[in-house]
């Protein structure tokens, strides 16, 4: 973590992690518009708040933190969010057609904030469970087991 | 290996965390189970799949930080001192209208003092009096000169004569 040592700008900053904090926010809440104002949100944060930044984790994973309660507190205050996607707009990859990813955007839509964010992390941010299990506060063993009923539970969903 | 592979086996050989002779091993079955396959094909599918997904998210238009900061710290202070600034603009003018208003109306400060209203009540019987007075003057003046008038003509119609 040496390399982090480094101060650097918030404009800098948000040109690195802007994405990452829309997608990590988009998984929780669902919403397009709601995530574009989270991320303007933890930018402004942690701005206001950057002497309280911690230098033994990095920029990324203190944005993470400030994300997630952001976007928790959002939940909160809806209590039921029933937003499932809209307004995401896809072209399709080589491997996954617009129809595959549209089929995958709806069985998303059907998980919980908690299941979607843990796949988020994992499967797009490529994090361990060592640092899922620190980032969620829970132990390495219970990352597994709700990582594998979330699978699977998508796995079903999809199958239908 | 006939026997099947748990599911959670075949989830942890797709998340990486299976590796060396069992890996292998595990690998192996699946390529002759069809069952197994089906299984590590949707879990590998789901991986996969999520990558792209996410992949294609691209935050577009996005708020400017600054933009919000303005609407609230330093937007919250702007507004008090906007606040204030028209308060104080709002004292002087409404200072200065009561001001010409007063300066216009000698009447208010009149008004203000009782003292100065019956000052002012006194004097405009005074200029009454005055002027009374003078038409009387002037009435009597007129009188004088009729008279004197018809005085003469009387003299220049005598003298006629």
């Amino acid at each position: 973590m040496h390399e982090l040592k480094e101060k650097i700008e918030i404009d800098e900053l948000f040109v690195l992690y802007s994405n990452d904090v829309f997608r990590y926010s988009l998984s929780l809440l669902r919403n397009v518009e709601e995530s574009k104002d989270i991320v303007q949100e933890v930018f402004l944060k942690f701005q206001l708040s950057e002497n309280e930044f911690r230098m033994d984790c990095n920029y990324k994973t203190w944005l993470f933190k400030i994300t997630r309660n952001l976007c928790f507190n959002k939940l909160k205050a809806k209590q039921n969010n029933s937003d499932t996607f809209d307004d995401l707009s896809f072209t399709g990859t080589q491997t996954f057609s617009y129809d595959d990813l549209i089929t995958l955007k709806d069985a998303l839509a059907k998980l919980t904030p908690d299941e979607n964010e843990l796949i988020y992390l994992r499967d797009f941010e490529k994090y361990s469970y060592k640092e899922l299990a620190d980032m969620l506060n829970v132990s390495i063993d219970n990352i597994k087991v709700r990582l594998f009923r979330t699978k699977q539970k998508l796995r079903k969903i999809l199958e239908r | 290996m006939n026997k099947c592979i748990d599911e959670i086996k075949i989830f942890e050989l797709t998340e990486g965390e299976i590796f060396g002779g069992e890996e292998k091993e595990l690998f192996d079955h699946i390529k002759e189970c069809d069952k197994c396959r089906k299984i590590y094909e949707s879990y590998a599918g789901i991986k996969s799949g999520v990558q792209s997904f996410y992949n294609e998210i691209e935050l577009k238009e996005a708020r400017d930080p600054e933009a919000k900061l303005n609407n609230t710290a330093n937007g919250r202070k702007r507004e008090t001192y906007f606040k204030y600034v028209v308060l104080a603009a709002s004292i002087i003018l409404g200072f200065f209208i009561i001001e010409n208003i007063s300066k216009n109306d000698s009447s208010l400060d009149l008004i203000s003092n009782e003292n100065e209203v019956l000052k002012f009540e006194s004097s405009i019987s005074e200029w009454d009096m005055d002027v009374y007075t003078m038409s009387n003057k002037i009435e009597l003046i007129r009188n004088q000169l009729n008279e004197s008038i018809l005085t003469n003509e009387k003299a220049e119609n005598e003298n006629s004569n």
